[in-house]
């Protein structure tokens, strides 16, 4: 009984021109956008490579790329975004990454301020979303419109049975076009050689996959439970897309609007100040090795071990001690975010963006893994350089070891997003149970 | 005719709704196979809440529905087995065609082993034009779709019918050719409760006519009195009459 | 008619949509009120600080032109705040751009809530929501027949329907748009100046036009389908299209349809250029000091700043082809966007507002200019013009027997009055120039209009009334 309910609402999709004109959209955005940001990636990875084998560094300078991540050809999250190279010295450690050319985005990005990035994620956001409200919107109000819903329950058929074959079978139709969606799109990176998958990369796509299975199921229960509730289509509709837009256009973008209203952030002098005050116990001593030194260099005279030590010593602390206050600040820009997260955490379009995100290595845990990273290389290099002074020949025979930093692994990545899980989880589950509740007391005349 | 048990039975029957309108009032009636019974009333007199009622799709304020003997407040499920229903004007799954259509209610009401040659016959019985089969009924008459709603009801094959205002706007001859399919299903043994406001056709089928007014069974005629007394004269006399104090 | 009209704008105004809308309206635009003015003063302290840094030490060496902050952005941002703050400009032209203004890199990018937002992705929205049953929830209830069963024309009924339509929508864009001026104009009054109104009349006027075209849509789809809920589902799908999918995919079709070299691509090959152009050159002054070219000293140092200077001109051009090319597929995917007339509204409300890319070329085009008048007075004052390198380099030439010590020039520092500094001044557009910016926009979405008017009354013709 209840697999006749789900076969006939599977043929009652798949016949619907609703259903073939957004898996068509679909299709083309995902092909469009796959190709197109497999050859961004290409063309990320290529610099990547190059700036590996040329970049490179002497004893006083070192240039870092960072690599492009392979999921963001399915979410660009903030990967392309972000500037991709540093250099460090044991005068100065960068705070964030520099687009190649000088300022802290990429070019490209500024040129492109307008648009948004159209990739997997966007899809199945935007696109997918809305293809499932309308396929669902109108799920019980027609049948009652059209007097099929009496004569289906005038049939030795629970009602809980009917919204539940029918729940089933537009879950198999939403989760098969998603299913073909990164499918399509997995192919096409397949048969691309740039692109190679690891076993952890399969893993974060299924995950990406079941927790775009899960955005997609809220709204496919919100649409339901409107549907059970309002009984003209075009007035489901009109309320359901209100919703759509106010969680996915609105909603998100007051935001991050209110968290930059609400929470304060230092200026530019502020930080500047504390710099100051916290380098203030060394700034004498500083003052004095700095004119011997010079003193020294202007002489043509070989500067001192002890002052060439101290000089060096004193002038990574205050590398070092800038780098806490610039790091306090950066948490200080993690905090409002986090703000803007929670204050939107009602919107399952940002709940799923960041979980994508992660899930990707496209979103700002990746960066805060990659500046820790540089963190401990500059900590490496300052221990070389003060190795020259304890032990000249191990100093020799010492090289800076490669840069590298650790990812998150996928565990960790799942087990941070767990409450992201549960969150879209309840929507579904509480819009489905509001859906059973209306049904059962629906009147169906 | 054989007095058998009723099929269809209401017992005091009584249902008012939030509104405080009261649309049923202590009705009872039984419908026995092989017998046609029409509820004829103008527009709001409760026939249609009365089927309504039988089908569980509301709840009775006072008073049980029975389906063979099956109290339909307490176990809807088991007493739908042995019901059909047709209602009023029904648009079905228009994306669907007649065949599609009726193959999804034939296993909703239980028949699952049905062959594509059992429908056509189906549809060929109620004379559904041959050529309509296999389209959608998106684009059916008002009086194809009534033909395929009774060969849903023929095809589950239940020992009980309810029809709410199955030939209003259908044309004369389309009206006369589904009457001639009810009572070919009357000459099966089925028990038919249908509601109308039609009386000419209602005067032509029916083995006993029910009028109601302001929900409550204000007569009842058998065929065979009637052959004696005017329908119409009844009714309309009914009809005028003040609110009735019985 | 005006009974017509009448009645359809009871019913608009009665109805949910028209009262959600009024509501977000409301919020909408006092929170463009209220964060324009937050982000105008906080601009403004940031301009004049860094105005007044410069007018107290003026330098000859290198000087920042900053971005004066626009008044109107609250009508139209255009992307400005991730566009550079200002340039910092050196001797002989050259200069590079800052970065944009604090903002939380860590924030997801969002549009600006401005007018332009607010109008091209909520009211247009409404716009079909209020009209999708237009003509085909008249049909539903059979009120059409009854209509025009009436000595009504049809198309004086569908010209009624149109204006109630947009009357109604007037209704909350008009009560939004005074609570937003209300905001602003307490905080900041010199944005009630008669020039910003009559531009923000003409932004009204714009947003009127650009309204119409999904009136008119609602109308067109409303006369040809049937039922109801599909218009809405069919009206739906193109305002996606339109407002959504069109603008956000045509920039990764343009990259697709261009090709620019990375950024890193293009910064790899100035080793080896450099190289090339300036060694070879100081190679070649070496040569010439060997042969006896050059004689003394001053003329080696002429020589080679002389070399450096040229030397750095291809790696300039390198940079600024890669610019080009990046602002030319900036300006295809901008083109093959504005098959959207939402994105035709936004780029001609960013002309009106005087902001986006149209103004930031304008700043570049004063910022030229004003390198002239920086460079004559450099020229006035220190007595000669040098350009800052971005690489710098040293070397030695061995002449007469002595090595003279070389390396790649630096600008001098006057170190007298400078009083006289010139100010820079941002160029706005007038109001005119701005229209004409906006020309094409403008005459595009006209365009649709008539189309779809005409679409839509055809359409309304020869629909059956049944």
């Amino acid at each position: 009984m209840l697999g006749t309910i789900i076969k006939r609402e599977m043929l009652e999709y798949l016949k619907s021109s609703k259903f073939l004109i957004g898996l068509s959209i679909t299709v083309i955005l995902i092909t469009i956008s796959t190709i197109i940001n497999i050859q961004d990636f290409k063309l990320r990875q290529q610099d990547y490579l190059d700036a590996q084998k040329e970049l490179g560094g002497d004893t006083f300078r070192v240039s870092i790329f960072r690599s492009p991540q392979v999921l963001s050809t399915l979410v660009q999250g903030k990967d392309r975004k972000l500037g991709n190279s540093l250099t460090m010295t044991y005068l100065n450690i960068p705070s964030r990454t520099a687009g190649y050319m000088g300022e802290y985005t990429s070019k490209h990005h500024r040129y492109m301020a307008g648009f948004a990035a159209v990739d997997f994620a966007f899809v199945v956001r935007v696109v997918l979303s809305l293809m499932v409200i309308f396929l669902a919107y109108n799920a019980i109000s027609e049948e009652k419109f059209h007097g099929t819903l009496k004569l289906v329950l005038a049939n030795r058929m629970p009602r809980d049975q009917l919204l539940l074959g029918k729940f089933a079978g537009g879950l198999i139709i939403v989760v098969g076009s998603l299913i073909i969606s990164a499918i399509l799109s997995l192919l096409i990176m397949l048969f691309n050689p740039a692109i190679s998958l690891g076993n952890s990369e399969w893993i974060r796509i299924l995950m990406l996959l079941g927790v775009s299975a899960l955005y997609l199921i809220c709204f496919y229960t919100l649409s339901l439970f409107v549907s059970v509730v309002v009984s003209r289509p075009a007035i489901a509709l009109l309320v359901l897309l209100q919703i759509w837009i106010l969680l996915i256009v609105i909603y998100p973008n007051l935001g991050v609007i209110m968290a930059e209203n609400i929470y304060r952030l230092p200026s530019e002098q502020e930080i500047a100040q504390s710099k100051a005050a916290a380098f203030q116990p060394y700034q004498e001593e500083f003052k004095k090795i700095r004119e011997a030194f010079i003193v020294a260099v202007e002489r043509g005279e070989w500067v001192p071990e002890d002052v060439d030590l101290r000089n060096m010593e004193l002038s990574s602390k205050k590398a070092e001690l800038n780098h806490q206050v610039d790091k306090e600040f950066s948490n200080q820009l993690t905090q409002q975010m986090k703000l803007a997260q929670t204050i939107s955490i009602l919107s399952p379009a940002v709940v799923y963006d960041q979980v994508a995100n992660r899930y990707a290595r496209t979103g700002m845990n990746e960066y805060e893994r990659f500046m820790n990273g540089i963190f401990r290389h500059w900590q490496k290099g300052l221990e070389m350089k003060e190795l020259r002074y304890k032990d000249i020949q191990a100093w020799r025979k010492a090289e800076l070891p490669e840069f590298s930093y650790q990812s998150e692994t996928t565990a960790n990545s799942f087990v941070a997003t767990l409450l992201q899980w549960v969150i879209l989880f309840l929507f579904s589950l509480i819009f489905f149970a509001l859906a059973y509740v209306g049904f059962l007391r629906k009147d169906v005349r | 005719m054989a007095k058998q048990e009723p099929i269809l039975k209401a017992e005091d029957l009584s249902k008012r709704y939030e509104d405080g309108v009261l649309a049923v009032d202590h009705l009872n009636l039984d419908v026995h196979p092989g017998e046609v019974y029409c509820l004829l009333g103008a527009n709001g007199a409760g026939k249609t809440t009365t089927v309504n009622l039988f089908l569980n799709f509301i709840p009775p304020t006072t008073g049980t529905c029975f389906i063979k003997e099956i109290d339909v407040t307490k176990d809807p499920l088991e007493a739908k087995k042995y019901v059909s229903f047709v209602s009023e004007n029904v648009m079905l799954y228009g994306n669907f065609t007649a065949r599609q259509n009726l193959d999804f209610f034939a296993k909703l009401g239980g028949k699952l082993e049905l062959s594509k040659e059992d429908y056509h016959q189906v549809m060929r019985r109620v004379s559904l034009q041959e050529r309509a089969f296999e389209q959608r009924v998106k684009n059916f008459s008002k009086g194809m779709r009534q033909k395929l709603g009774i060969s849903i009801a023929i095809i589950k094959d239940a020992p009980a019918i309810l029809l709410d205002e199955p030939t209003a706007g259908l044309d004369p001859k389309a009206a006369a050719e589904f009457l001639e399919i009810l009572n070919e299903l009357k000459d099966e043994g089925k028990a038919i409760l249908m509601s109308t406001h039609d009386i000419f056709r209602a005067k032509e089928i029916a083995d006993r006519v029910g009028i109601m007014k302001e929900g409550r069974l204000v007569m009842e005629r058998t065929r065979e009195e009637l052959q004696y007394e005017d329908l119409v004269k009844i009714y309309i006399d009914y009809m005028r009459a003040e609110p009735l104090t019985v | 008619m005006k009974t017509i009209i009448k009645r359809e704008l009871l019913d608009h105004l009665q109805s949910i949509q028209f009262v959600v809308l009024l509501g977000v309206s409301m919020i909408l635009f006092f929170a463009n009120g209220m964060i324009s003015v937050k982000t105008y003063k906080q601009q403004s302290s940031f301009f004049n600080q860094n105005v007044s840094k410069i007018r107290e030490n003026p330098s000859t060496v290198a000087t920042t032109l900053y971005r004066e902050p626009n008044q109107l952005m609250f009508i139209s941002e255009g992307g400005d705040k991730y566009r550079p703050v200002g340039y910092a400009l050196k001797p002989k032209g050259g200069f590079s751009a800052l970065p944009s203004g604090p903002r939380n890199f860590k924030l997801p990018v969002i549009p600006e809530l401005d007018w332009s937002f607010i109008i091209k992705v909520i009211f247009s929205l409404y716009a079909i929501l209020l009209g999708y049953n237009a003509i085909s929830g008249e049909k539903e209830q059979g009120t059409l027949r009854q209509i025009l069963s009436n000595s009504v024309g049809r198309i004086r009924l569908l010209i009624a329907k149109y204006i109630a339509l947009l009357l109604t929508i007037l209704v909350p864009l008009v009560t939004g748009i005074i609570i937003s001026l209300i905001v602003v104009g307490i905080s900041i009054p010199q944005i009630l100046a008669l020039s910003n109104l009559s531009r923000i009349f003409v932004m009204l006027l714009l947003t009127l036009g650009y309204l119409s075209i999904f009136a008119f849509l609602s109308l067109l789809i409303s006369s040809i389908i049937h039922r109801s809920s599909l218009v809405l589902l069919m009206l739906l799908a193109v305002w996606i299209l339109f407002a959504v999918i069109i603008p956000n995919i045509s920039d990764i079709l343009s990259e697709k349809f261009s090709s620019v070299p990375s950024e890193f691509q293009t910064a790899k090959k100035v080793g080896p250029m450099i190289q090339q152009q300036v060694w070879q050159r100081i190679d070649r002054i070496r040569e010439r000091v060997k042969s006896g070219e050059i004689k003394t000293e001053e003329e080696v140092k002429r020589e080679t700043d002389r070399a450096f200077d040229e030397g750095q001109d291809e790696l300039i051009k390198h940079y600024k082809l890669y610019d080009d090319a990046m602002k030319q597929r900036a300006a295809m995917a901008q083109n093959l966007s504005r098959l959207s007339p939402t994105a035709l509204f936004q780029y001609a409300s960013e002309s009106i507002a005087q902001t986006g890319a149209k103004q930031e070329e304008r700043f570049i085009r004063d910022t030229r200019n004003y390198a002239n008048i920086y460079d004559d007075y450099i020229l006035e004052k220190v007595g000669k013009l040098v350009a800052t390198s971005m690489w710098s380099f040293s070397t030695d030439i061995i002449i007469n027997g002595k090595s003279v010590y070389i390396s790649s020039p630096h600008p001098e520092e006057y170190q007298g009055d400078k009083s006289d500094f010139p100010q820079f001044v941002e160029s706005r557009a007038s109001l005119a120039d701005s229209l004409g910016n906006a020309l094409f926009d403008i005459a595009v979405l006209i365009l649709w209009n008539i189309i779809l008017a005409v679409l839509a009354f055809s359409a309304f013709f020869r629909s059956d009334v049944r």
